[in-house]
């Protein structure tokens, strides 16, 4: 492993951003799918976690309403986006790839945009995805994902929260076991 | 070339035939299942005999107590993987049955590829740390667990002076050594197995994790045979033939399988689907000779296991002497029924009317005679996690979903007072899965959300007094708190995915589910502890590492107890 980076693999993403977003006041439903944009965008695009970690230092009001906003991409009947705080790269990339797939793209993406650029507002207009790109998300599963050893840690350390003492479950057991 | 059709949509084709889920996937009927030639652990011994695996042990540095390491090597179809073994001795104190504790007396990883000095170091200083320890994607399983405390030492002590295992005891044992955990798939930065190709001799389910498993058994056979042989080098001797394929590997399971079986609804319609085609092309057969032969084969070797094996009912389950007894009725029932047109048929529907348990005893047994290619099962078992699908629906479309695929929500009780009596939550002590009660503990966002079935209850509340042409999406984005019930509502979970097994409710007992799966590995000797975990032996009888250069037997489920005839004690 290099120096200063750790590779994970993406279930890891998944599984310690849904627990943090829980830990953050994120409702389960809304922290799966957030997991499951910001592995997305990590593998894909850079700057998932990171992006993550930024948004969360915001607070727990502004992180919920912003994730609210970006689910917004996924209403399928509408297709100009305008948000007065901009949201980040990170939690459109995957909605975007779902809306290619449905014949609506961002023409004006920026292809080498990461998870922590800020989106304004976009348009999407008849089109897809390109074909042929690198299946970049099996290349993550068999190699893992660098990520920097300290914004993992940071990451692990939000989702610490989400255990329960063993001694609390221990002295409350729901059924004789 | 002929292309298989997906799972779902065979068993859409045969769905006449097939056992309903109102049946199967019951916690009554998921809980009295049996190991059967689809199990993990036989799938994963013939593939090594059809594909011609080598192997070998080709490293053993161990001091007088057997501490020091192993390493195995596995060439199969072009791919080279080592297994490395690093044992060591603990006081009887530091045993424990739980995934969790400090350190363990074998600890162990398969990796993929050359062992090079620099991966061995690698894996010296963080395979015994196990979960505290990181990797990368050349390792492949982590496991771990500790020598049998009754047992081994005594194996050990009887091997030394010259004399094979005492029939009495040692019999009962079952393993030698007792594994905790089977880690693979991506955790603590280990490969994950959706990046294997198709080819891939380990891509289907868990087969990385059963040859784990197998070559850990291996282990215990080659460090109590090294251990007795320094102990007394004049008069140790090896196992002989009737002991040297007897041990399994014992295991300890806890709550941790029940998320997995309610997070996994894919791969639970997998497992079930597979087993009820197989059943269904059983029952379908004519009799034959070969097939009446090797039925009552079958019959003789598993009423001598569970009778040599003995023992009353083990809570909630039976026991082996209740099994013995069962298998003997079934034997008898077959005498009367062999010559009729569809024999297999009628000897499952006669089972039908014996209690579950019996019933899948029976169908393990039939199941053998299940001659689905395996090429084809683990084509099928394969399953595609992704996303659930966007979808168009609207608001009254997906009552009406509700009603189709969940009619029986109300009838396992997701109305009643107690059906939300348990919350699940993450221990801090090494992330282990565990219960905890709603009304004492407050989950306060550390809720881990397998509460599927109330939450399709609570959208279907919802969806009710919404207006019906109203688009689902939009639907969700005004409560976005249902978002992974609607997941779980517009995916296509297959016929078996969902277990009426509602895992919040206070009477929920998680010895089901967790037997399901633990059969569906190939493991038996069900003995529960509590409620929430149990034992359970693995490849008691299989063929072992040298017998690969022989050639593999797929027969060894059930094995007789050795009977010492040739001991010279």
């Amino acid at each position: 492993m290099t120096t200063g980076l750790v590779l994970v693999a993406p279930r890891e993403i998944v599984d310690v951003v849904a627990r943090a977003s829980q830990v953050l006041s994120c409702e389960a439903s809304l922290a799966s799918s957030l997991a499951q944009d910001i592995t997305y965008c990590q593998v894909h695009h850079g700057n998932g976690v990171k992006a993550f970690l930024q948004l969360v230092t915001q607070g727990p009001e502004v992180f919920v309403s912003t994730l609210k906003k970006a689910q917004e991409l996924q209403v399928s009947d509408r297709y100009q986006f305008s948000w007065t705080n901009p949201i980040p790269f990170a939690l459109l990339a995957r909605l975007l790839n779902e809306r290619g797939n449905q014949g609506f793209i961002w023409e004006d993406q920026n292809a080498a945009a990461t998870g922590t650029d800020l989106v304004p507002g976009l348009e999407l207009v008849a089109g897809s995805n390109p074909s042929g790109t690198p299946n970049v998300m099996q290349q993550a599963l068999a190699q893992g994902v660098a990520l920097e050893k300290t914004t993992w840690v940071s990451l692990g350390e939000i989702a610490r929260s989400f255990l329960t003492a063993e001694a609390t479950l221990d002295a409350n057991q729901p059924v004789e076991a | 070339m002929t292309t298989t059709p997906p799972l779902n949509e065979l068993l859409e084709q045969t769905v006449g035939d097939l056992r309903p889920a109102e049946q199967v996937a019951t916690p009554q009927w998921l809980g009295a299942t049996r190991q059967t030639r689809l199990s993990f652990s036989r799938s994963m011994l013939r593939r090594a005999q059809g594909r011609q695996w080598q192997g070998e042990r080709v490293a053993s540095d161990l001091d007088d107590q057997g501490r020091g390491h192993l390493v195995y090597r596995i060439e199969a179809e072009g791919y080279l993987f080592h297994f490395v073994a690093f044992t060591t001795t603990l006081d009887e104190s530091q045993h424990t049955d739980r995934v969790v504790a400090d350190a363990w007396e074998i600890s162990a990883a398969l990796i993929e590829g050359p062992l090079t000095d620099d991966l061995f170091a690698l894996l010296a200083t963080e395979v015994p740390a196990q979960e505290r320890g990181r990797f990368d994607p050349r390792v492949l399983v982590l496991a771990r667990g500790n020598r049998s405390v009754r047992f081994y030492d005594q194996i050990v002590g009887h091997l030394a002076a010259g004399r094979q295992p005492p029939v009495g005891q040692a019999a009962d044992a079952g393993y030698l050594l007792r594994s905790t955990a089977f880690y693979g798939n991506g955790k603590f930065g280990l490969r994950s197995f959706l990046s294997f190709e198709k080819d891939h001799p380990l891509a289907a389910p868990y087969r990385a994790q059963f040859l784990a498993a197998w070559l850990f058994r291996e282990v215990g056979f080659d460090t109590v045979e090294h251990c007795a042989q320094v102990k007394s080098p004049e008069t140790a001797v090896a196992f002989d033939p009737q002991w040297r394929c007897f041990f399994g590997v014992g295991n300890a399971t806890g709550l941790g399988l029940v998320p997995w079986a309610v997070r996994h609804p894919k791969i639970m319609n997998a497992w079930v689907g597979v087993r009820e085609l197989a059943l269904a092309n059983v029952r379908s057969k004519t009799g034959s000779p070969q097939d009446n032969l090797t039925l009552e084969k079958c019959f003789k070797r598993a009423s001598q296991h569970f009778s040599s094996l003995g023992g009353g009912d083990r809570h909630p389950w039976r026991g082996p002497d209740w099994l013995a007894q069962r298998v003997q009725e079934a034997a008898e029932a077959w005498d009367k029924i062999k010559s009729e047109p569809r024999p297999y048929d009628a000897l499952y529907r006669w089972s039908e009317q014996q209690p579950p348990e019996a019933t899948e005893l029976v169908v393990s047994l039939l199941l053998e005679l299940d001659q689905t290619p395996d090429e084809l099962i683990d084509q099928l078992l394969l399953t595609e996690e992704s996303s659930p699908p966007s979808t168009a629906l609207t608001v009254g479309e997906a009552c009406a979903l509700l009603e189709q695929k969940y009619s029986w929500l109300e009838e396992i009780g997701v109305k009643n007072s107690h059906a939300d009596h348990c919350w699940w939550a993450v221990s801090d002590n090494t992330d282990e899965p565990r219960r905890a009660n709603r009304r004492s503990v407050d989950p306060e966002h550390r809720e881990v959300p397998i509460d599927l079935l109330l939450r399709l209850h609570r959208l279907e509340q919802d969806l009710t007094v919404a207006n019906p042409v109203l688009a689902l999406n939009t639907f969700r984005q005004e409560f976005p708190h249902h978002g992974l019930a609607i997941d779980r509502l517009v995916d296509d979970l297959g016929p078996y995915g969902e277990a009426r097994d509602n895992v919040c409710a206070q009477d929920h007992l998680p010895l089901n589910l967790q037997r399901f799966q633990l059969a569906m590995y190939g493991m038996d000797n069900f003995t529960p502890q509590s409620t929430d975990w149990l034992r359970v032996t693995l490849f008691q009888g299989a063929p072992r590492l040298d017998d690969l250069s022989t050639g593999l037997n797929d027969k060894w489920v059930w094995p007789p107890r050795p009977s010492g005839e040739n001991n010279d004690h």
